[in-house]
């Protein structure tokens, strides 16, 4: 796949997957030479189903588990090779964390990010953090077993923000927000974008996957089955792609399916 | 409908990893103790008849049984002791013979052995009192909770269960599920005693179920108490913690703390304190008898035999008139010692009581005889007994027991003399406790467990009514 | 980094709901059972101090120094409150006389069983049983919770080495759970001072050990808990494995072991060893009589055909000898059985040693009686306590024994208990009660002084425990490592 659909080709991409595989124990492929790059202010949309691979190229990248063949790179950093390195990198919102149901949500920020390497913060910062992830201000000192589930995701995309790495890997962390939180969210994650994060999120919701995604990526079985920028989707029907790939009625590569 | 759900908590039970890894867990620990009670008993047996042997063995020979002074007599074991310990290990169980006055029970197992004091046996009140009820918790504590978290409560009552019905069905359920399978290993352990060469008499095969079935009553409390935490909290891990705490009280901390506090509270006048009554009374006696033996006079007999027998006679009547008086003493201290010692006992047992596990240890031990009142049975039974000694000796010698003073002359003019026959001494006949007494006296602490399963299950019961299934 | 993954596991834990309602019990638990410990050892000491009234009472109203006998009391010592041990099994005085042997009877439990009945709570049951558990449930999810509450993930997201993290986990829960029970040892120690408990410095070393040793074993099982963690993937099943765990380690393996090690090296019990002992005795008795009668028939034959003043002579001449003679074959009868009695019992003793080591042996493979056994023998409480004083009161028995026969020699054989009686050569007897006689002065007598465990000794025995415990914490520390390098976070 030579083509690539950067408008700016020249600038370093910061997440980068290089024939990205990984064989399980029982032979069977989980992930099939995976490649894409995300370059800064960019985000990148994994979409698939269930069971496709893409929290699996997340957990490559964060050296949960090791490729049985190609890399990922962060900021040019093999996550493999120097995983401490690389994560230094990069924030992770990982779908449905609890956090520490014990901590309110400043100690839990506070906590993640001074795990983050982030030690100069205010509890004034923490309070702006939060109130831009859209918590209340009367929430900022509860417990976090009080929350709800989508009250649960902002804390967790606030400590992504806190720790203020390159680069951020969203594992479906729309899943279980209600349209509005859905929405701003979006805006939220748009301005991170403008602020030159390289974004990499995971998603089976292809109607977000189209608002938010700069690029997206459709999975299916451990192979990128396609590749589309937010330009070309202009002119295509997402959905149709989509159902398309899952039933097998698509090509691989999908080199031929845009120009 | 009651049919299906017990059904289907047999099958959600049984089917469990946890079921498999406690009934291996507790088969082995049941079928050990049999074994390891087994083991016991045979030593205890053969170490029995070592000392009665030998008892025997050291009067051979003799030739006077004047000269028997130190005949004991020994608490036989029991094989019911080896499976419920009790204070079997505790108390004295050899008492030795003077013919009057006071006994003293000596040499208890773990003051002889005290290695085996340090960590105590294993036995069938201990694998109920501690492990079973542990496995009680551990299968009843989300049985409600639990089905709530993964949400089959709401499913079950989006049909017309009632509320009545289903925890009826539940406390059945997981009792069957978990109380049946523990008799096979209990059942095992009892049809293996005769193969390891243990014979129970048919009255103590009644025991031995009784106990058991106490055992299952206690079981059955701690099923409801779990099912109880497990209506009142609404996440599992809440109503196990609170059990482990609950289960912790119950069995190792209040039974404990009843006794040793409530005792102390009590105040029972020590030994010590007797013995120091009783040999300041005895000195004050002899020198009132210093006096009498002053006057002493052979009278008109002249030849050693008479002498002998005049010496005697004399001596041992003072004794007799001494042991008398000092007997008078030791039953009325005895006497009030023993007063307050049962003030004692209900006091500490009443505190103790608050626990299941305290009440099912008594019951136990009341049914296997092994209670506290083992000591005093035992040296009512040597009493007795040594009063047919006492007769005994007296129609051989011609004499009172007791003054441990006698005169003998030796002259070498005299016939052979016959050694003495020990088979004529009379046997010790050791009676444990009627089964009717025993089992009236375990009867309340039965009573106690049903009571207490009536009182958890209640509590669940009204709970479940008003408890909210979403 | 690690001070911050400390810092966070010192609050998780503190800020949790189990904290507060495990500390109150602790507290309530530590202090309880030192207020029952110091109650007993009060109790055991008025007994004591009765006993040995008693006895001095006794010795003081005596008015000779021929025959004596007396009564020794072992001393109860304060460190039965930390760990009782067979304090309460063996028996409280030994009698001390010629005949009768060195032994140890009357316990507590025997003379009042009410209290063996659910016997006892010390510190050391709490540490065993209450706080190991404890130490269980505040660690069995250290790993495998966080993993569930996603909060591993996004940890080890940042460049947190995993390393750091798993030893930090170990810190963290340390301190969050020994710390905090400073306050009630603390408090339980004001307690023992201020109820008039006499601590000596020796004590204090006993105590801080003692201290010590619990600390390492519930550092085991907090070890424990976090490897059991990080080797499960959910915490129901760790929590199941560790509670199996704990109830074979601290409740069953201990007691089979004892037992097994009877079955395996049986010794005979005392009762086997007495009856022995008096059959010898019997024999022996006879055969000093035997010897007597022979005596006393060659005089008689010697007399023969003298006339009754030349038989009277000859009396007279050799009664002296006969006395000695007779008065030596006592002896040699008395002495012939106590080496009897000695060489059973030092049989018996070795094959009760051999079957305790196997015993011991076999127990250890559980931590919870490791270090029961090493804080038994840092209090001074484990089954060797009956050799020590047994053996300490045999000793003293030779300086009382040796003592009361110079005294008899120096203030001469007039002086008699009890009473004489003369029988004259026409038959009549006559008998004569010393009345009015000056007591001995008993205080000169040397008084037992209970054995001292040397610190050496006490060292060498519990090293062998202690060495255990730690190997045992070390290689779990060992696997909780090698296995969380190895854990999949997803």
């Amino acid at each position: 796949m030579e083509h690539n659909s950067f408008p700016n080709t020249d600038i370093q991409p910061i997440l980068e997957a290089e024939n990205l595989s990984m064989r399980y124990e029982d032979g069977n492929l989980a992930l099939d030479h995976v490649n894409f790059k995300v370059g800064p202010g960019e985000i990148f949309v994994l979409l698939g189903a269930n069971g496709a691979g893409k929290t699996t190229t997340i957990n490559l990248f964060l050296n949960f588990i090791e490729p049985t063949d190609g890399q990922a790179l962060i900021d040019g950093i093999p996550t493999h090779k120097d995983p401490l390195a690389a994560k230094r990198k990069v924030a992770y919102v990982s779908e449905n964390v609890m956090l520490y149901p014990h901590f309110t949500a400043i100690q839990n920020a506070d906590y993640f990010a001074r795990i983050g390497g982030q030690n100069h913060y205010t509890e004034n910062d923490y309070r702006d953090v939060l109130r831009r992830v859209g918590l209340e201000d009367e929430a900022h000192h509860r417990k976090l077993k009080t929350f709800s589930k989508g009250m649960r995701q902002k804390c967790g995309i606030a400590i992504a923000i806190l720790k203020n790495a390159p680069a951020i890997l969203l594992d479906e962390p729309t899943s279980g927000l209600d349209p509005k939180a859905g929405h701003e969210f979006i805006n939220l994650l748009h301005s991170l974008r403008d602020e030159g994060k390289a974004i990499l999120m995971s998603t089976h919701d292809i109607f977000r996957a189209k608002t938010i995604a700069d690029e997206v990526g459709i999975m299916n079985k451990g192979i990128l089955v396609m590749k589309r920028t937010r330009e070309e989707l202009a002119n295509e029907n997402l959905e149709k792609l989509y159902i398309d790939y899952m039933t097998g009625n698509g090509t691989l590569g999908g080199g031929e399916d845009h120009d | 409908m009651i049919k299906l759900i017990i059904r289907k908590e047999l099958k959600e039970v049984i089917g469990s990893p946890k079921f498999i890894a406690s009934f291996v867990v507790s088969s082995i620990l049941i079928l050990l103790t049999f074994y390891i009670g087994a083991q016991n008993h045979h030593r205890n047996v053969s170490r029995y008849e070592a000392v009665m042997t030998a008892n025997l063995r050291k009067m051979e020979g003799l030739t006077d049984w004047m000269r028997v002074n130190n005949h004991r007599i020994f608490l036989p074991p029991q094989p019911l002791e080896a499976l419920v310990n009790g204070v079997s290990n505790d108390i004295g169980r050899t008492v030795q013979m003077h013919g009057q006055g006071e006994l003293t029970a000596r040499s208890s197992r773990f003051n002889d052995d005290p290695v085996f004091a340090v960590f105590r046996f294993l036995d069938l009140d201990f694998v109920f009192q501690i492990v079973l009820s542990l496995f009680a918790i551990l299968f009843a504590y989300d049985a409600i909770n639990g089905e709530k978290e993964r949400g089959t409560l709401r499913l079950t009552f989006a049909s017309d269960v009632p509320r009545a019905t289903y925890i009826l069905g539940k406390w059945l359920g997981s009792f069957l599920a978990v109380g049946i399978p523990l008799l096979i290993p209990i059942l095992l352990g009892g049809i293996c005693l005769p193969i390891f060469g243990v014979v129970l008499s048919g009255v103590e095969w009644i025991r031995l179920g009784l106990i058991v079935l106490a055992g299952l009553l206690y079981f059955g409390v701690f099923l409801s108490l779990a099912l109880l935490f497990s209506v009142s909290t609404h996440r599992p891990s809440n109503a196990f913690l609170g059990l482990l705490v609950s289960w912790i009280l119950l069995v190792m901390i209040i039974p404990r703390t009843a006794v040793l506090l409530a005792g102390r509270a009590v105040d029972v006048p020590s030994i010590d304190d007797h013995n120091f009554q009783k040999a300041q009374f005895r000195s004050q006696l002899w020198d009132e008898d210093r006096e009498k033996m002053r006057n002493f006079s052979t009278g008109d007999a002249t030849d050693s035999q008479g002498v002998m027998g005049k010496f005697n006679e004399f001596m041992s009547e003072l004794s007799r008139d001494r042991q008398e008086k000092m007997d008078e003493l030791a039953a009325r201290l005895n006497g009030e010692r023993r007063l307050k010692q049962n003030s004692q006992q209900a006091v500490a047992f009443a505190m103790a009581r608050i626990s299941p596990s305290a009440v099912f240890s008594l019951a136990a031990s009341r049914l296997s005889d092994t209670s506290l009142d083992q000591k005093a049975h035992f040296l009512d039974e040597a009493a007795g007994y040594q009063k047919t000694y006492a007769e005994f000796k007296k129609e051989k010698t011609g004499m009172n027991m007791g003054s441990g003073m006698v005169m003998m002359f030796f002259s070498g003019d005299e016939e052979e003399k016959k050694p003495i026959d020990v088979n004529e001494l009379p046997k010790f006949d050791y009676h444990p406790t009627q089964l009717g007494d025993a089992v009236s006296s375990a009867l309340f602490d039965m009573g106690l467990l049903v009571i207490f399963n009536l009182l958890f299950f209640a509590g669940t019961f009204v709970k479940f009514m008003r408890y909210d299934v979403r | 980094m690690f001070a911050i993954l400390i810092q966070k596991e010192l609050k998780h834990i503190l800020l949790g709901p189990k904290f507060i309602s495990t500390f109150l019990i602790c507290t309530v638990l530590i202090l309880l059972s030192t207020f029952i410990g110091v109650q007993d050892y009060k109790a055991a000491q008025s007994s004591y101090d009765a006993g040995t009234g008693l006895t001095n009472q006794r010795l003081s109203e005596k008015t000779s120094w021929s025959h004596m006998s007396s009564t020794v009391y072992r001393r109860p010592d304060p460190m039965r409150i930390f760990s009782i041990g067979i304090s309460n099994d063996l028996g409280r005085f030994s009698p001390l006389s010629e005949g009768e042997a060195i032994r140890l009877d009357h316990s507590v439990y025997s003379d009042n069983p009410i209290y063996a009945v659910f016997r006892f709570l010390d510190l050391g049951f709490i540490f065993q049983v209450v706080l190991s558990l404890f130490a269980i449930l505040f660690t069995f999810n250290a790993i495998n919770g966080e993993r569930e509450m996603g909060t591993l993930k996004l940890t080890l997201s940042n460049d947190v080495p995993r390393a750091q993290y798993v030893l930090a986990k170990f810190a963290g829960s340390w301190l969050s759970l020994i710390v905090p029970l400073f306050i009630p040892l603390l408090i339980s120690m004001l307690m023992i001072i201020a109820m008039g408990v006499p601590l000596a410095a020796v004590h204090w070393v006993k105590i801080g050990s003692f201290m010590g040793l619990s600390i390492l074993y519930l550092t085991f099982f907090i070890a424990t808990g976090i490897m059991v963690s990080g080797m499960t993937r959910n915490s129901s099943g760790s929590f199941l494995i560790l509670l199996i765990f704990w109830v074979s380690s601290v409740l069953i393996v201990p007691r089979v072991g004892m037992m097994l090690a009877a079955k395996i090296q049986p010794a005979p019990s005392i009762a086997e060893v007495d009856a022995q002992i008096d059959e010898y005795s019997k024999d022996r008795w006879n055969e000093y009589i035997a010897d007597i009668e022979e005596g006393f028939a060659v005089r008689q034959a010697a007399t023969e055909g003298m006339t009754d003043e030349e038989a009277q002579a000859y009396r007279d001449d050799n009664e002296w000898d006969w006395m000695e003679q007779g008065e030596k074959e006592r002896l040699a009868m008395q002495t012939d059985i106590q080496n009897y009695r000695e060489r059973l019992m030092e049989n018996l003793n070795g094959q009760k040693h051999k079957q305790e080591v196997l015993a011991m042996g076999l127990s250890r493979l559980s931590p919870a009686s490791a270090y029961m056994h090493a804080a038994m023998q840092i209090s001074g409480t484990h089954s060797d306590m009956k050799d020590r004083y047994e053996s300490a009161i045999r000793e003293y028995r030779t300086q009382f024994m040796n003592y009361t026969e110079e005294m008899k020699k120096k203030t001469g054989m007039d002086n008699i208990n009890g009473f004489s009686i003369a029988i004259s050569s026409d038959g009549t007897a006559e008998m004569s009660i010393p009345k009015d006689q000056k007591p001995i002065d008993a205080s000169s007598i040397p008084q037992f002084i209970d054995p001292e465990q040397d610190f050496s000794d006490v060292f060498n025995r519990s090293t062998i425990d202690i060495a255990l415990l730690l190997i045992f914490t070390a290689a779990v520390l060992i696997a909780a490592y090698a296995t969380f390098m190895r854990y999949d976070v997803r």
